[in-house]
């Protein structure tokens, strides 16, 4: 077996590559296979206008304008590329002739803890290389972007979709910021862009980090431009790295776990979440505990979706008290006399635990 | 109402590029808990608060 050596990586004969940075944890993407799609699992979201929207776990899409563009994990069934098996797939819904201060993106703000290693905004910063698989109906020039969090300071990136309908990868080094402010801390250390359609405010020239929060090229294709057009992604890694290494798959069970430490569902199945005890007293309180799967970010947001079922109790009477990083308590006051107990009464009823970015 | 156009009528002087490049960000985690206000970082305009946004209605 022959063994090629790169400067920086370690090339094998079969294909896959090795980089210098590829100790554990290389790729700061998470889900960048696109297996998990918690809340919707496989069904289609049509983002509205001016709100930041989850779909697959840990990819938000974005609209300066309601319902121009979808967003389905595996939409229109194609054959994934080769040693993947989801992506996430954007279709537009019209032709909309994108304005000038407005913007249509995917992206995925990543944890600054995640970053810390790349040293960005010092002296010391570290080059990364994001590398995709991207299909699209359209060809030509499309782009993207990273942005800090706070300065505005971001790097346009463009690639070129060569053949329409046929996954090509694609893959881009970006020389660190010495500048720029990138937490290392639970809030956002970057967000990591892919451009839709983007106006001229938010277009800016590919290769340079500049002062401004720009999020696309300029001239860059505009997949909401252009009705049922589709723009299919997978594969998302940003490695420490002068060039891109073989993709890092993590297994199913470990993605999911870095994905519930921004959004958890407790009680995803009929009957699956029951609280209760045996008989109680009108007015009595009986608390619960449950721990998270995962620690969570932040302090997450609790809400109580769908249909429950009570007895002695009541919606008013039986919810979800404190939450914490590591679990919430379950509240239940008796409304009578005899036993109590809280249930989830359908399949579509669940909490969701949400510390997303 | 969305949350959308009850800030925009607090704020008719909003464009779209304070939402798609400025420091207002608007965000919905599909948690069930709906549209809710992640970051808000104008030059100028303070964040509305919570009774400002519950006296907007249709």
């Amino acid at each position: 077996m022959s063994v090629s050596y790169g400067g920086s990586s370690i090339t094998f004969e079969d294909g896959s590559i090795v980089s210098s940075g590829s100790q554990g944890f290389k790729n700061k993407v998470i889900n960048g296979a696109m297996m998990i799609d918690q809340r919707n699992a496989g069904a289609s979201v049509t983002i509205p206008a001016t709100t930041v929207t989850y779909t697959l776990d840990r990819f938000a899409a974005y609209g300066s304008q309601a319902s121009k563009f979808s967003v389905q994990q595996n939409a229109g069934s194609v054959t994934p590329p080769p040693g993947f098996t989801n992506y996430l797939g954007v279709t537009s819904l019209s032709a909309y002739t994108v304005g000038s201060g407005e913007g249509f993106w995917i992206r995925q703000p990543i944890e600054g803890y995640n970053i810390a290693g790349l040293d960005w905004g010092k002296s010391t910063a570290k080059t990364v290389t994001l590398s995709f698989w991207v299909r699209s109906s359209l060809t030509g020039t499309f782009g993207g972007s990273i942005v800090d969090n706070f300065t505005p300071l971001s790097y346009p990136f463009s690639y070129t979709i060569l053949a329409a309908n046929t996954w090509e990868q694609k893959s881009i080094t970006i020389t660190g910021p010495t500048s720029g402010t990138f937490p290392t801390n639970n809030t956002a250390g970057l967000y990591l862009i892919f451009g839709l359609g983007t106006g001229s405010t938010g277009s800016g020239t590919a290769g340079a980090w500049t002062g401004a929060n720009l999020q696309n090229v300029t001239g860059a294709t505009s997949v909401v431009g252009t009705n049922a057009a589709t723009w299919y992604i997978t594969g998302v890694q940003l490695e420490k790295s002068t060039n891109a290494s073989t993709f890092e798959f993590r297994s199913y069970g470990k993605e999911l776990m870095l994905c519930q430490r921004y959004f958890e569902i407790v009680g995803n199945g009929q009957y699956t979440f029951l609280v209760g005890t045996t008989n109680s007293a009108s007015g009595n309180e009986w608390d619960y505990f449950f721990k998270f799967m995962v620690q969570k970010r932040s302090n997450p947001s609790a809400t109580v979706v769908g249909s429950w079922a009570y007895n002695n109790t009541n919606a008013a009477n039986s919810y979800v008290g404190n939450t914490g990083l590591d679990g919430f308590n379950y509240i239940q006051i008796a409304t009578g006399s005899g036993r109590i107990y809280t249930y989830n009464y359908t399949v579509g009823a669940y909490i969701t635990f949400s510390a997303e970015l | 109402m969305t949350l959308v156009e009850k800030i925009k009528t607090i704020y008719p002087v909003l464009t779209p590029a304070d939402f798609a490049f400025g420091g207002i960000t608007l965000q919905n985690d599909l948690d069930g808990r709906g549209d809710y206000i992640a970051k808000w970082e104008h030059p100028t305009l303070q964040r509305p608060t919570d009774e400002q946004l519950a006296q907007i209605t249709e």
